[in-house]
Parts: C-alpha cells; sequence; structure tokens
C-alpha cells in the first residue's frame, strides 16, 4: 500500500464535501491522501465497481441520512463486498440504537454531528503513518 | 263453586226426604192395617147381624127386626140398616136412607165419615136377601188424622233438628276458614305478614290449617327480613362500587387530560428537537467554515514572514492564492448557511399558527381563487416553469366562518407541493406528452366544506403517506423545504373542526382534501 491513502466521502451536502477537502488541503497537497467525494451512496458503490481495482479506498466517511440509500445500508453493502475498506459513520442522531445498528452493519466508528474535524483528522494521520511505516 | 252451606242444605234435603218417605211408607202401611182391620171387623159384625136377621127375613117379621136394631147405637155408631129380600124389595130400614148405589159384588164401601156393608142373607144354602149396613168411621178417621199429625210432626222435628245440626256442623267448619280466609286478604292488603285476626278452633282439622298457615307465614316473615338484609347489603356493595367507579372515572379523565396536555407538550418538543436538528447542520458548516477563515489568519503570518525576508517560492505562492480562494469559498458558506439558518426559523415561524388568528365570514372560492393565482405566478417566476391546466369546480355561494389567514396560508402550501409535484414529474417524463393538471373543487354538504385539490404529479409512495403530516418530513432535498407545510395544513384543518385527507398513487396523481366545519363559531376557538 502506498501514498496517497484513499479516501471517500459520501453526504448529500455539498459543502460538506469543500469543507472537508478545505480542512484536510495540507495533506492533500502533501500528497498523504487524496479525497473522493460521492453526494450519495449509490454512486459510491457505482464507483467501486468500477474503480475498486486501481484505487483503493480506505476510508470511507458517511452521514446516514441521506436520500437515495441511507448510512447505514451503504455500509453493510461496502462491508460485506470491500471488506478492507474501513468506515466511518456520522449523524445528528446519537442514539445507542443508531451506534449498535452502525457497528452491527460494520461501521468502525460512529461520530455524532457536529463533527469534529480534529477527529477526523487524527484518524487520517493514523492511517498515514501506518501506510508509511508498512512501505518502509 | 257451592258454599258448605248449600252442600249440607242438600244433603239434608235428602235425608230428610229419605226419612220422610220411610216415614210415609211405615205409616201408610200403618193405616191401611187399620183400615183392613176396620172393615174387617165391620165385615164381621154384618155377617153375625146379617145371620141375626135370617129368621127375621124367612118369617118377615118386622117386629123382629126392630127389636134386633134397637140395641144398635144410631147415635154415634149406626148411620141406618137396610134389609132387602131376594127379589130387590126393600123389607125394613132404620135410619137414613143409604143413597149409595153398590154393586153386587161390592161387600165394604169405606168412605171418611160412614162405612157401608152389603152381606148377603142366606139359609142352608138358599139367598133370602140382603143387609146393607151403613156405620160412622169417624173414629177410623180420626185415628188415621191422629197417627198422620204424629208422623208429620215428628218429621218437622227432626227436620229442624237437622237443619239445627246441619247449620251449626256448617258454622263450626265455615267460621275459622273464613277467619283464616280474612287474615290472608288482610295481609295480602296490608302486606304486612305480621297480621294476626284471633280464632277460636273447635275442630282439629281447621286448627291445624290454621297452625300450617301460621307457620308459613312466620316462615315468609323470616325469609323476607332475610331478603331485605340482603338487599341492603347489595345496596351498600352497589354505593361502594358506584363510588369507587366514580372515583376511577374522576382519575381517568384526569388522566386523559393529562395524556392531551402530554401530548401537546411532545409535539412541542419534537417540533422544538426538529428545529434544533435542522439548524445543526447549517450551523456546523458555519464553524468549521470560521475554522478555516482562522487558520488562514495564522498562515497569513506566516507568509507575510516568507514574503518580507523573499525566502518563498512559487509553490507557496500558489498555495497561497489556493488558501484565499479556499477563505472566500469559506465566507461563501458561511453566508448561504446563515441565510439558510434564518429561513428555516422564519418559515418555522410564518408557518406555526398564531395565537392571534380571528374567525371571519368569507367567500371560500375567491379564497381559493386568491390561493391558485399565487401559486402559479410563483411557480412561474422561479426555476423549471411549466403549463399547467387549472380546472376549477366550485359550488355557489358558499359563505362561511373561517380563519381566512390560515385557510389561505394551507391552500398555497398545497398547491406549491402540487405544483412542485408536477414539475417533478415534467423533469422526469422529459419528451413525453405528460400534461400538468390541477383539478380545484369545492363543495358543501351539511355539515362540511370540502376542498379538494388534485394534481397528476409524481404522487406519494404508500409508505410515506402516513409520515406526510410528521413535522419536518419532506421528500425535497436539503433546503428546498423544511417539510413543516403539510403538518401546518393538518392543525388548521383541526382548527376548523375539520381534517385532511391525503390520497395518492405514485406517478399518477395526489388529492389533498381539507375539511371545514361550515359551524365555525368564536366559542370553538
Amino acid at each position: 500500500m502506498t501514498l496517497p491513502i484513499n479516501i471517500a466521502v459520501v453526504d448529500d451536502e455539498k459543502d460538506f464535501h469543500l469543507l472537508f477537502k478545505m480542512t484536510f488541503k495540507k495533506m492533500i497537497r502533501t500528497g498523504d491522501i487524496f479525497v473522493n467525494d460521492f453526494l450519495n451512496g449509490i454512486e459510491l458503490l457505482d464507483f467501486l465497481e468500477l474503480k475498486h481495482d486501481e484505487i483503493k479506498i480506505i476510508i470511507l466517511f458517511t452521514d446516514i441520512n441521506m436520500p437515495e440509500m441511507d448510512g447505514i445500508s451503504l455500509c453493510k453493502v461496502v462491508s460485506e463486498r470491500y471488506p478492507d475498506i474501513e468506515i466511518y459513520i456520522a449523524s445528528a442522531y446519537g442514539s445507542r440504537q443508531y451506534m449498535d445498528e452502525a457497528k452491527d452493519a460494520g461501521a468502525k466508528n460512529f461520530f455524532t454531528k457536529p463533527i469534529d474535524f480534529k477527529v477526523i483528522g487524527e484518524i487520517i494521520q493514523d492511517k498515514v503513518a501506518e501506510v508509511r511505516k508498512k512501505a518502509s | 263453586m257451592k258454599e258448605l252451606k248449600e252442600i249440607i242444605n242438600f244433603w239434608l234435603v235428602v235425608i230428610i226426604s229419605t226419612i220422610a218417605l220411610i216415614g210415609f211408607v211405615i205409616e201408610g202401611l200403618k193405616i191401611n192395617k187399620l183400615i183392613t182391620y176396620f172393615e174387617k171387623q165391620h165385615f164381621e159384625t154384618s155377617k153375625i147381624i146379617a145371620n141375626n136377621l135370617q129368621a127375621t127375613l124367612l118369617f118377615e117379621s118386622v117386629e123382629d127386626f126392630n127389636s134386633l136394631t134397637n140395641t144398635f147405637d144410631f147415635k154415634n155408631d149406626y148411620i141406618s140398616i137396610e134389609v132387602w129380600d131376594s127379589s130387590g124389595k126393600l123389607f125394613a130400614s132404620k135410619g137414613k136412607p143409604i143413597l149409595d148405589k153398590l154393586k153386587e159384588s161390592t161387600k165394604v164401601k169405606l168412605e171418611y165419615s160412614y162405612i157401608i156393608t152389603q152381606t148377603s142373607i142366606d139359609s142352608s144354602g138358599k139367598n133370602f136377601g140382603k143387609v146393607v149396613i151403613k156405620r160412622s168411621s169417624s173414629e177410623l178417621s180420626a185415628t188415621i188424622k191422629n197417627e198422620l199429625l204424629f208422623s208429620f210432626s215428628t218429621l218437622i222435628c227432626i227436620s229442624i233438628f237437622f237443619m239445627f245440626a246441619g247449620r251449626k256442623l256448617s258454622e263450626e267448619v265455615v267460621v275459622p276458614i273464613n277467619g283464616l280466609n280474612e287474615q290472608i286478604k288482610e295481609i295480602l292488603k296490608s302486606h304486612d305478614l305480621s297480621v294476626k285476626i284471633p280464632q277460636e278452633h273447635r275442630i282439629l282439622e281447621t286448627k291445624e290449617l290454621s297452625d300450617s298457615f301460621t307457620e308459613l307465614i312466620r316462615d315468609l316473615l323470616d325469609s323476607k327480613r332475610e331478603l331485605e338484609e340482603m338487599n341492603l347489603n347489595l345496596e351498600e356493595l352497589v354505593e361502594n362500587k358506584t363510588e369507587k367507579l366514580s372515583s376511577t372515572l374522576k382519575d381517568m379523565k384526569r388522566f386523559q387530560a393529562k395524556l392531551v396536555s402530554q401530548e401537546k407538550l411532545a409535539s412541542l418538543g419534537s417540533l422544538a428537537a426538529g428545529i434544533a436538528h435542522e439548524i445543526k447542520n447549517p450551523l456546523n458548516l458555519i464553524q468549521n467554515s470560521a475554522l478555516i477563515v482562522s487558520n488562514f489568519t495564522q498562515d497569513v503570518e506566516s507568509f507575510n514572514l516568507k514574503l518580507k525576508e523573499r525566502d518563498y517560492t512559487d509553490n507557496d505562492l500558489e498555495f497561497f492564492i489556493d488558501d484565499i480562494n479556499d477563505v472566500k469559498m469559506s465566507s461563501r458558506i458561511i453566508m448561504d448557511n446563515c441565510k439558510r439558518a434564518d429561513n428555516i426559523i422564519k418559515s418555522m415561524l410564518s408557518q406555526s399558527r398564531s395565537d392571534k388568528s380571528k374567525i371571519s365570514q368569507k367567500l371560500i372560492e375567491s379564497l381559493i381563487d386568491q390561493s391558485v393565482n399565487l401559486c402559479f405566478h410563483a411557480m412561474r417566476a422561479k426555476k423549471n416553469p411549466i403549463d399547467v391546466e387549472i380546472i376549477k369546480n366550485y359550488q355557489e355561494n358558499i359563505v362561511i366562518n373561517c380563519y381566512p389567514d390560515d385557510l389561505e396560508r394551507s391552500l398555497i402550501n398545497i398547491i406549491d407541493n402540487s405544483f412542485y409535484a408536477m414539475q417533478e414529474r415534467k423533469q422526469i417524463e422529459k419528451g413525453t406528452k405528460f400534461s400538468a393538471i390541477l383539478e380545484v373543487s369545492l363543495t358543501k354538504n351539511e355539515s362540511f366544506t370540502v376542498i379538494k385539490i388534485k394534481d397528476n404529479g409524481i404522487g406519494i409512495d404508500q409508505k410515506l403517506k402516513e409520515k406526510v403530516l410528521e413535522p419536518f418530513f419532506t421528500t425535497k432535498p436539503t433546503g428546498s423545504g423544511t417539510g413543516l407545510g403539510m403538518s401546518m395544513v393538518n392543525d388548521v384543518a383541526i382548527a376548523h373542526n375539520g381534517e385532511l385527507i391525503v390520497n395518492s398513487i405514485v406517478n399518477d396523481f395526489t388529492e389533498v382534501s381539507i375539511t371545514i366545519s361550515n359551524k365555525l363559531s368564536q366559542e370553538d376557538v
């Protein structure tokens, strides 16, 4: 596995994608990460089907409340088909039920909104460090 | 049904008649015997006299006749003697002439006051004549009279005795029975089982009857008392139950009121929760964008330093300009989301019903027309305007009480949704012959006025139909609608004592009926 690591972000809000990329601009510039953004789960699945061999997505950040396909269903499908992808789910609702559902669906972790980009940053940093170590 | 008296009298009559009959028979026989004896006696006597007159008649001696008959008592006994000879000629007579015509064969003729005997005078087998003797039978009559009188008196006495006995018997039985009967009647009249009529009892059977009856009454009295006790207990039980029930009812009513107020609070709570949730997102974006701007200021400082020392690369410049663009973008995001948050609050305020709603009378069709026109022009002025055929079906002159502002707002909401749905369908079915049709109808029946708005847009899925009236439910993309419209319309319908009904088939039609009461009054507020 080499850098940049590929991150997928699925959210129905365009501004969120902009924000995400702006927040992690430094890492993008250094070539540590590459952010692939999708407005809904179906777009992502189509992408994965086509490009999975080329582009190895490692981390997936997704919202639960989305039109077309909600986050939990997406998580289930992805964890089944592409088990090497780490999935992180975010939602405005922080109920225990959602958290359990997310974990059962295969998510690595669950965040409540508003998302703390610091935590996300740490996850990405750790992954980058991991890959760097493996490479050497 | 016969009285005892009648029965006893009947039997008395039977007995007395029987006795009388027997008596008469006996007396009859007796009298018969007397008469027979009497006749026999007289006949014997006349036979003797006839014998004595043999010689007289033979020798035709009248002196003989007279001397013979001188000894006879013609005062009290003999009435007349006539001697006839065999040729039928009167030979001699004494006393009154006998007028009775007697047959030859008649030997004796007994009358009430006299007896006549006719005896033939014979000697050595030769008939010389006959002697007819008439004597008084008054003695016999008197005897017979006495006999009859005696037996009749006896009969009368017996009858009287029996009648007396019968009456006494009847009394002995009937009086206690009547007494018992009176007591029963008295109890029936007064419904008081404790009534007692004192009775003397001389007959065992009636006493036993009376005793049994008294026992029966006592038994009934006891049962009655038992029932009264049970009844009192029951009444107590019922009272208790009723008390419990009424207090339970009060509790339930209180509970119901609590539930209603809790529900109201809950819906308010969910409204507030919904608002909070909706605003979280824009706020989050604002916050993170602000962070980027804030981080940039640090970068400016470091870049400024580089600039001063002229120690920068082309890359640095490129990145810096890129960062400035990011800041621009972040500012844009901040402003957009501030507006978004503002809109959410504004639409919430406008879509919630104000407490100051007033009732007034309105011509409903003009209200509908206003709403349709407003929505149509608004739709034409915005993105993706479409042509819509509007069909109106109004019942005329419907003027009723309503909340005109709220009603208009509701209609606008519904019609807006209709136009949106038809726009969507037009997008999906681009190129086909789809033409948008909006049907608006207004009807009035006895209690309600119904406004129906039907569009042929994309429709609502069966599964989602229930959620349509939920606050914040919307199928529109983020920012296009708060999802509060239909829940507000529902509230308005309820405020008009009516209801909101949504019917739909996907890709076919959606029909929203809003029903409002005809008799809305200020008191309903």
